[in-house]
């Protein structure tokens, strides 16, 4: 026999398992609980006549439970499957919970409502590329970080560098002296050269296009006797180009710096202008960012 | 990023040092023209396009240092709305030969993603210790970007590690070894790899002193350690990621 009243009694007095207690109110975790609160009139167990709507991959499914088959849980919940329509699933709801109390039938229609923009959102949401977010146990971090400390430690990386260059110094790898970067000695260089600056006609070059010629034995020579004694050159670069390396602009300025190098030291210049304007140019979209180059550290990051 | 969902059968996962399956699949013809000298490497550098969770300003700005370590690559900075796949169509209309991804995921740990524009090859590094230029002490200036690096591996024994040298090798042009040239110094060690960059300077002793001039390597460069985590295969027309390999961090050396 079943008797509504008394099971919820027995429920709400004593223990139920679905309910949860929050700040907000008083839940119910019952997954066939169609307003989600625990209330006498939306309890699944309290109701022998109870109706709800539930989700499964998209497809939203009606199931309807009457007093009849009270005695038979397996068979107690019916199913039907709701188009995905929404006007179409409400007369679907309205045909089959007609002399239904109104209540239920108005909690259900609103529920239907409330999972129907669900199923819109998420849809959009997928279409989307979002980050995942990674669960990383910590056990994993704090081993990978002594692994990693191990590493390095083990690697030695300070000494090895200092050795094996200082090696290779010794055995003659290089064959040409390596140039020196002293800085006031460049900006002196940099201060004449910009007064000459705006009599020379630049050169536009694009980053990273005009390039030493490398693998061509010819031009080895030249080249290598060049940079002997390009002592200002690369070191004034950077140091226009302290900041900012994204700039075009600042390759514009360097390249007539460099023209201008070239014709004070009367060097091979005619071969190297050559050769640069040979190059094939290849427009470079990069867009400039206003961001000076700053330690991740002063940002806390 | 979208990844595929491999089967079990094509995944493999890495247990042991085997060459073959690490960087099976892949076609090194162009590689080794890079490697070679033919072709010019162009790298492009970016971000994720979406702004990571914790720390947004993190993965543009390491992209932003790592373009002074490889040559000849610049910085792109990415639309929320663009996908991957027009990344990798425009920078293969402008003759790039890599892209690199970098990101801080919602662990605020940096990720790196070289690709391979020209076979598909895509290694997944998770950076470790990144150090930007401005945070060394007594760092030197940085060269000019039209001096390439001298590139230096060290300790890639295992045939693993030799794809993976590759990779970073395929990014960096081939060059004479001259002197002066900043040495970009990789060193793999227990899977990890260190990059370090170093170039040579005078140092001026003080007038008392006898010997005028001595030589001294200082630091130049960014500081990173970088652990492979996956290798994937990029397709370039989806511009989605398929899984090949994931490397399991156990105690033996592989990579």
């Amino acid at each position: 026999m079943q008797h509504d009243e008394v099971i919820w009694q027995v429920i709400r007095r004593n223990h139920c398992s679905y309910m949860a207690k929050i700040e907000t109110g008083i839940f119910c975790r019952n997954q066939y609980n169609v307003t989600g609160i625990c209330n006498e009139s939306s309890c699944p167990l309290a109701n022998s006549r109870y109706a709800t709507i539930r989700d499964h991959d998209g497809v939203f499914y009606l199931y309807m439970k009457t007093i009849e088959r009270a005695h038979m849980p397996k068979n107690l919940w019916e199913r039907v499957k709701l188009p995905v329509n929404y006007e179409m699933a409400l007369e679907m709801i309205d045909k089959h919970l007609l002399y239904w109390p109104k209540l239920l039938q108005h909690s259900l229609k609103h529920r239907l409502t409330k999972m129907t923009h669900m199923r819109i959102r998420m849809r959009k949401l997928a279409l989307k590329t979002r980050e995942a977010v990674i669960p990383m146990p910590r056990r994993q971090i704090k081993r990978e970080a002594r692994r990693e400390i191990k590493a390095l430690n083990a690697a030695v990386l300070d000494k090895a560098i200092e050795n094996e260059l200082l090696e290779r110094l010794k055995t003659g790898i290089y064959p040409t002296d390596i140039y020196n970067f002293s800085q006031r000695a460049f900006d002196k260089l940099l201060n004449k050269e910009i007064v000459l600056n705006q009599e020379v006609e630049e050169e536009e070059e694009e980053e990273g296009v005009v390039e030493y010629v490398e693998g061509d034995d010819e031009l080895e020579a030249e080249e290598e006797e060049d940079m002997e004694d390009f002592s200002g050159l690369p070191s004034k670069e950077s140091y226009l180009e302290g900041d900012d390396h994204d700039s075009d602009d600042e390759d514009d300025d360097n390249a007539e710096e460099q023209v201008v190098i070239h014709k004070r030291r009367a060097l091979k210049k005619s071969d190297d202008n050559g050769k640069a304007k040979k190059k094939s140019r290849v427009v470079v979209e990069v867009e400039q960012d206003g961001d000076t180059r700053r330690s991740l550290k002063s940002l806390k990051l | 990023m979208d990844l595929m969902i491999t089967s079990s059968a094509e995944m493999k996962k890495i247990t042991s040092l085997d060459d073959d399956k690490l960087w099976a699949g892949f076609d090194w013809e162009e590689t080794d023209k890079i490697l070679s000298g033919e072709i010019k490497p162009r790298t492009l550098i970016t971000s994720y396009p979406f702004p990571a969770i914790r720390y947004p300003q993190r993965g543009p700005l390491i992209a932003q240092e790592l373009v002074s370590v490889f040559p000849n690559s610049c910085y792109m900075r990415r639309g929320i709305r663009s996908k991957l796949h027009e990344v990798i169509a425009k920078a293969k209309k402008k003759h790039f030969t890599s892209l690199i991804l970098t990101h801080t995921n919602s662990r605020g740990h940096d990720e790196l993603i070289i690709i391979s524009l020209l076979n598909g090859a895509s290694a997944v590094f998770s950076v470790i210790d990144f150090i930007p230029r401005a945070d060394i002490p007594n760092c030197a200036n940085p060269l000019s970007r039209r001096i390439y690096p001298e590139l230096h591996m060290k300790s890639f024994d295992s045939q693993a590690s030799v794809g993976t040298a590759r990779m970073i090798q395929a990014l960096f042009p081939k060059v004479t070894s001259s002197g002066g040239r900043p040495v970009a110094w990789f060193q793999k060690q227990n899977n990890h790899i260190f990059f370090r960059s170093h170039r040579f300077c005078y140092e001026e002793a003080l007038s008392g002193e006898s010997s005028s001039v001595r030589r001294q390597v200082q630091e130049c460069g960014p500081r990173f350690a970088l652990k492979l985590k996956a290798v994937e295969r990029v397709s370039f027309e989806t511009g989605k990621f398929k899984l090949l390999c994931v490397v399991n961090h156990c105690k033996t050396d592989f990579v």
